[in-house]
């Protein structure tokens, strides 16, 4: 009986390993910020690669991390329903590029450091904190927490806080005052100027490196 | 008087951190009624901090870059270190009055290791020991006793500040005034102040180019930042309320 069962066992590990794709093998909110993290801490202490070159590489960690979605909403909070929907289409896209760009550059401003999960906690509606301490470098001790939501089996980042400071109350504060301005369109027109300021070299595959870091 | 010089040059340096979190232009922006963060001072504020963006342009960042050119990164970051390690017996006390007596004895034992054998402060060995810095001061002190930070303030030349967080940096600078003369405490500080925009040259040039309203961002970076500082030191659970996100069950409230 007990070898029937460790062979059950691993015939259930198996299946997770190679489960890909399916629901229960998706990793939790940690996992999911683990992977995030060392798939970042891979591009930063790669040795080969150049600043322009990692951020890169960051935003399309973001591309796959980041539910850009729930995003754009959160940060145009009630402001939203004064979008069309052709509006918020454009938004999103824009906004998708804008997002990846800025963690990059952000993430970008780091040297070998090491991150340490140091706990996680659930929201009252389902959203899961994931609290990050960096360690070691110039911003040792400095806290980045992930905010994640469950999205048809998949956990995906819709925020992030670095020492306090969340990317989307930040932009929704200053997306309040740029729609105080001009409204939507004003928003808009000022996210593509944003998006395409920069360098003429603008890799296709991703939009928002169209933008010279340096 | 010289309390007023040397909590300018704090408050100068508490400027240039929120610097650090901000970007671009307050071309004669609206104040908003509906703030997430108290700034009954939006006006007022967002005159102060144009004119300390101009001084910026025009006189601090300037200095920067030249004193950029004349040193190398290593004696930049020595420099700094060397003024966290003097400023350290000033965290020691916020750790006592915290009631936090174990940060208290690792902050000493900071300065003793950082003093001998970091030369003065110019190297960190503590960290490689595991003796990682704590950070702390007044305005935060005050803010685990539960006196609230007040409104937002821009002070000119310091940048962010709130009451709660000014008398903080005041009392903070007052003993230096009476250690150091005002011309030793005037070259110190200058030289630090300097030193650290050198430092967050790159930076704060990036972020001025990401942001959208960079009155606003810096705003917000302060206020949640000095937040969190508060929150961590109180061990608080949740320092973000549980309604600041919008789900979609109920996205269409209005």
């Amino acid at each position: 009986m007990r070898r029937w069962g460790a062979l059950g066992l691993t015939l259930v590990a198996v299946g997770i390993a190679s489960g890909q794709g399916r629901a229960a093998s998706e990793p939790g909110p940690r996992g999911v910020i683990q992977e995030t993290v060392d798939q970042v801490l891979a591009v930063l202490n790669d040795p080969v690669l150049s600043k322009p070159e990692r951020l890169l590489a960051i935003e399309a960690i973001a591309y796959r991390r980041f539910d850009f979605r729930s995003m754009s909403k959160q940060v145009l909070a009630r402001n939203w329903k004064r979008f069309s929907e052709a509006q918020k289409e454009e938004f999103q896209r824009e906004f998708k590029d804008y997002l990846a760009y800025t963690y990059g550059a952000r993430l970008n401003r780091f040297d070998q450091q090491q991150v340490e999960i140091i706990g996680e906690r659930t929201g009252p509606r389902g959203h899961v904190t994931v609290l990050t301490k960096i360690v070691g470098g110039e911003n040792s001790g400095a806290t980045v927490d992930y905010v994640l939501i469950d999205r048809e089996g998949r956990w995906r980042i819709f925020d992030v806080i670095v020492e306090g400071i969340g990317f989307v109350s930040n932009y929704r504060d200053q997306f309040r005052q740029v729609l105080g301005r001009g409204g939507p369109d004003h928003l808009l027109a000022e996210l593509r100027k944003k998006n395409h300021s920069g360098s003429p070299e603008a890799t296709p595959a991703a939009p928002a490196g169209g933008r010279s870091s340096r | 008087m010289t309390a007023w010089r040397a909590s300018v040059s704090a408050t100068a340096l508490l400027a240039i951190l929120l610097l650090l979190s901000a970007a671009p232009m307050p071309a004669g922006a609206q104040p908003e009624a509906e703030a997430a963060v108290a700034d009954p001072f939006e006006p007022v504020n967002r005159r102060i901090f144009a004119f300390n963006e101009w001084f910026d342009h025009w006189v601090l960042e300037p200095g920067a870059m030249v004193w950029g050119a004349l040193f190398p990164h290593s004696f930049h970051l020595s420099l700094r270190s060397a003024v966290d390690n003097a400023r350290t017996p000033l965290v020691l006390v916020s750790d006592l009055l915290q009631g936090k007596p174990r940060s208290a004895a690792l902050d000493l034992s900071r300065f003793v290791v950082n003093s001998t054998l970091g030369i003065g402060g110019l190297f960190d060995p503590a960290t490689h020991f595991g003796l990682e810095r704590n950070d702390e001061d007044l305005g935060q002190t005050f803010g685990v006793w539960g006196i609230p930070a007040g409104p937002y303030l821009v002070i000119p030349l310091f940048g962010a500040s709130s009451p709660r967080d000014l008398v903080g940096t005041i009392a903070e600078a007052v003993p230096q005034s009476f250690i150091l003369s005002w011309v030793v405490n005037l070259a110190a500080n200058t030289a630090d102040i300097v030193n650290r925009r050198t430092l967050l040259l790159e930076t704060i040039r990036e972020e001025r180019e990401l942001a959208f309203d960079l009155y606003a961002a810096v705003r917000n970076a302060y206020v949640y930042r000095r937040r969190n500082q508060v929150a961590d030191a109180r061990e608080d659970e949740n320092a973000t309320a549980d309604d600041f996100y919008y789900f979609d069950d109920e996205e269409e409230v209005d």
